[in-house]
């Protein structure tokens, strides 16, 4: 192949969920990634750059989806993007080892009629389970060249670019394939081609004609509404009677709509082709994955194995973690150490030893432990366990009038609640999808993670791992209840059947997890190096100023002095004279504190939390935890770090041990999991949503999350 | 005179870390995302 200099190239990438679309993409475009958002919707977007034989290749990650109608928002932007954008090559993955499902979203790129290429990916999986493929007469008979690949592996990438320029290159050999609906649909597709003909030029520009007129058969919303944009109004009129006439002919000779019979064509299509080029071996044994699936999702079973895969998962995340977690923790002590010893005493030391390591560092010393939980999260998603984890829930979900498939933005929503809301949108019923959003707010993020590592590691040292356990299941508890209160009230109906997919059980590689793992946790280096930094500072200088000079109640500056004289004086041992300049310079921080504008912003909402057990220190975390729950403990940080002479991190846990009592620990982690996530998921769910169910959101949380806290701790307190 | 420059410090500090806050927030609530916020991929079963 001729090397092209500095030829520009774009490729799309379409495929079905599942298909190792993102493994794929991954492989193709390494670590020259960039996420973004498709124009005017909040559909993750993912572009990536591939140099190759000369060609800066520009790769689209389009979103995963099973058919390009126009039910979902997912698949209108796959859609358009194709439609608008015309990337030069369009790469349709395809999952070899579940080829007649796979192929129904190939057959709607081969009506788009754009450049294709197929990479039946997972074809290891395929061989193994000894079938096999006529690849050269699949290949004629679907019109594009087909490469075998192994996502997973990054086997067969270099084959697929090389097929990918040549159908760039060579746009005349490009083979057109017309799916066929039968005599008499296709009669009235070509009336409506004809009528279409006859548009203005701009209408062909953009659409293929046929594709156009199938759309008009299946009465595509979206198709219909670009229509009436782009034609006469009089013309757009006449064309839908058109249709719609047609539509009427063939109810009334096939007694089908045009729609199913098209559908069940492309089916036909598929399995015509199949029928040709597979030749299946005898299926008399069972294939590993069923053997797996008979445990792990096993009636009795599978919903016990979920629940202590999940227990062993924060063992782990817990125990192996605290080491890299206390390494870290060491080296901002020294940090703290080196500087404070380095600067003169005064604000800017405070600044940056309490403000910004206290809050930043605070944050970022659970940093290993989230790693570990995102490699876990990446594991199980990666092996195709998540996606049966919807299927084992589905009879749960159920009992709560919802689908097993709402369960999967409940998964998404242990990482991050905002993609979990946009995730909802794959559900078609307005109410399913209300629901699921409400109810996603219970789903611990990765966010409240370390409020939940700093409280139950103080508190609860010996069983953490279980505590935080607790709290995760809890929130799946809080969940199950608040859909069940919302399906009787607000949202009635039954939930919409679907059909869910079991994808074959893969074994994870090295890079696809780590790439998971690092964009998570990339997320939150940069929120913490970001927002929290901000946030940090802000919080600094509210508990800062205003001073209070050195009128310190209680003479504590007279107390000092007569230490210090009693000191010089040989009264007192060295020992004696740091332990009481310790209570002393704690009394004197701890009044700063209450003087501050912080302090008083928390001594006037601390009245609101003290049923709950909080004092005004949590009252106040509490409240800059709605920024983003991480916040709760950079401002915990900040605020112990000022009023602890001692900076390391084992004494601000001492500190805040010798607070607060288990109880109350608990009881601030339990309302931490209840209330809203943050202002931005908010922001998100407003979009999403709209006020009416964004005010029910903030109102239903904050009251759950009082109320609730409020019991446990009136209750618990009767036995403490 | 180290006194001043603290002050100065703590001011930029203070009014740049307000700024970006509002900038962030603003940005969030408009839903321009300020932060590709949490973008974390979205997986389709």
């Amino acid at each position: 192949m001729v090397e092209a200099k500095n030829s520009q190239l774009i490729i799309a990438l379409a495929g079905s969920p599942n298909s190792g679309k993102t493994s794929i993409f991954n492989n193709l475009t390494g670590a020259m990634q960039h996420v973004g958002n498709y124009p005017g919707v909040t559909v993750e977007q993912k572009t990536g750059l591939r140099k190759y034989r000369g060609y800066s290749i520009k790769v689209f990650d389009l979103p995963g989806t099973y058919s390009l109608t126009a039910y979902t928002l997912d698949e209108i932007v796959a859609r358009n993007y194709i439609i608008n954008e015309k990337p030069d090559v369009v790469v349709s993955i395809v999952d070899s080892s579940n080829l007649s499902r796979n192929l129904y979203l190939s057959t709607q790129l081969i009506e788009l009629d754009v450049p294709l290429v197929f990479a039946f990916n997972m074809s290891d999986i395929f061989k193994k389970s000894g079938t096999e493929v006529n690849l050269d007469l699949l290949s004629v008979l679907l019109g594009a060249p087909i490469v075998q690949t192994v996502g997973s592996k990054g086997t067969g990438m270099s084959e697929l670019l090389d097929k990918v320029l040549e159908v760039h290159e060579n746009p005349q050999a490009r083979k057109r394939v017309n799916l066929k609906y039968g005599d008499e649909l296709e009669n009235e597709v070509s009336k409506i081609i004809e009528i279409l003909k006859k548009t203005q030029a701009k209408l062909s520009q953009k659409f293929n004609l046929r594709w156009l007129a199938i759309k008009l058969f299946e009465q595509d919303r979206e198709v219909l509404k670009s229509l009436k944009v782009l034609l006469e109004e009089k013309f757009y009129t006449d064309l839908v009677k058109a249709a719609e006439n047609s539509i009427n002919h063939i109810k009334n000779v096939s007694r089908d709509m045009p729609e199913t019979i098209i559908a069940e064509s492309r089916y036909g299509f598929i399995n015509g082709a199949l029928k040709e080029t597979l030749i299946e071996k005898p299926q008399n044994e069972v294939s590993a994955s069923d053997r797996i699936d008979r445990v792990l999702i096993n009636r009795v079973f599978g919903l016990p194995i979920f629940a202590i895969i999940m227990w062993l998962m924060f063992q782990l995340v817990f125990k192996v973690g605290d080491y890299p977690m206390n390494w870290l923790a060491l080296g901002f002590s020294r940090l703290s150490q080196l500087l404070s010893t380095a600067l003169p005493a005064g604000l800017l030391k405070s600044l940056l030893i309490d403000g910004i390591i206290g809050g930043v560092g605070g944050i970022l010393v659970f940093t290993p432990k989230i790693m570990l939980l995102f490699i876990c999260i990446a594991l199980l998603e990666d092996s195709g366990y998540m996606a049966r984890v919807a299927f084992i829930m589905d009879r749960v979900m159920h009992k709560i009038g919802l689908h097993g498939k709402s369960f999967i933005p409940m998964l998404i929503g242990f990482g991050c609640t905002i993609p979990a809301y946009m995730c909802t949108r794959t559900l078609e019923s307005k109410n399913d999808r209300m629901i699921t959003m409400h109810i996603n707010t219970f789903m611990s993020c990765g966010g409240r993670l370390p409020i939940y590592i700093l409280f139950a590691g103080i508190f609860f040292p010996k069983n953490a791992g279980n505590i935080i356990f607790s709290i995760y299941v809890i929130g799946i508890v809080f969940a199950v209840l608040t859909a069940k209160l919302l399906r009787a009230t607000r949202f009635k109906g039954e939930a919409e059947p679907f059909v869910m997919e079991l994808p074959t059980y893969r074994v994870p590689t090295v890079k696809g997890v780590l790439i998971h793992m690092w964009e998570r946790t990339w997320l939150y280096l940069k929120k913490a190096g970001t927002i929290i930094l901000a946030i940090s500072i802000i919080v600094w200088i509210l508990f800062t100023f205003p001073r209070i000079g050195n009128a310190y109640s209680e003479g504590c500056s007279e107390q000092l002095a007569v230490l210090e004289q009693s000191f010089s004086l040989g009264d007192i041992s060295e020992k004696e004279y740091k332990d009481s300049a310790l209570v002393i310079e704690g009394k004197i921080a701890a009044e700063k504190l209450a003087h501050s504008a912080a302090g008083k912003i928390g001594r006037f909402v601390e009245p609101v939390f003290k049923p709950l057990g909080f004092d005004w220190r949590l009252s106040l975390a509490s409240i800059s935890g709605m920024a983003g729950k991480e916040v709760v403990v950079s401002t915990m940080g900040t605020l112990f770090s000022l009023t602890n002479e001692n900076k390391d991190s084992q004494s601000l846990r001492s500190a805040i041990a010798g607070q607060y009592n288990p109880l109350v620990g608990y009881n601030f982690m339990l309302f931490s999991l209840l209330y809203f996530p943050c202002i931005a998921s908010l922001a998100v769910f407003r979009k999403e949503a709209g006020t009416k169910e964004l005010l029910f959101q903030i109102g239903y949380t904050l009251g759950l999350a009082w109320v609730v806290s409020f019991i446990v701790f009136q209750v618990g307190r009767i036995f403490i | 005179m180290f006194k001043i420059i603290e002050i100065v410090i703590i001011a930029i500090a203070g009014s740049v870390a307000t700024g970006f806050f509002i900038w962030y927030f603003v940005n969030e609530i408009r839903g321009r995302k300020a932060c590709a916020s949490c973008a974390v991929k979205d997986k389709n079963y």
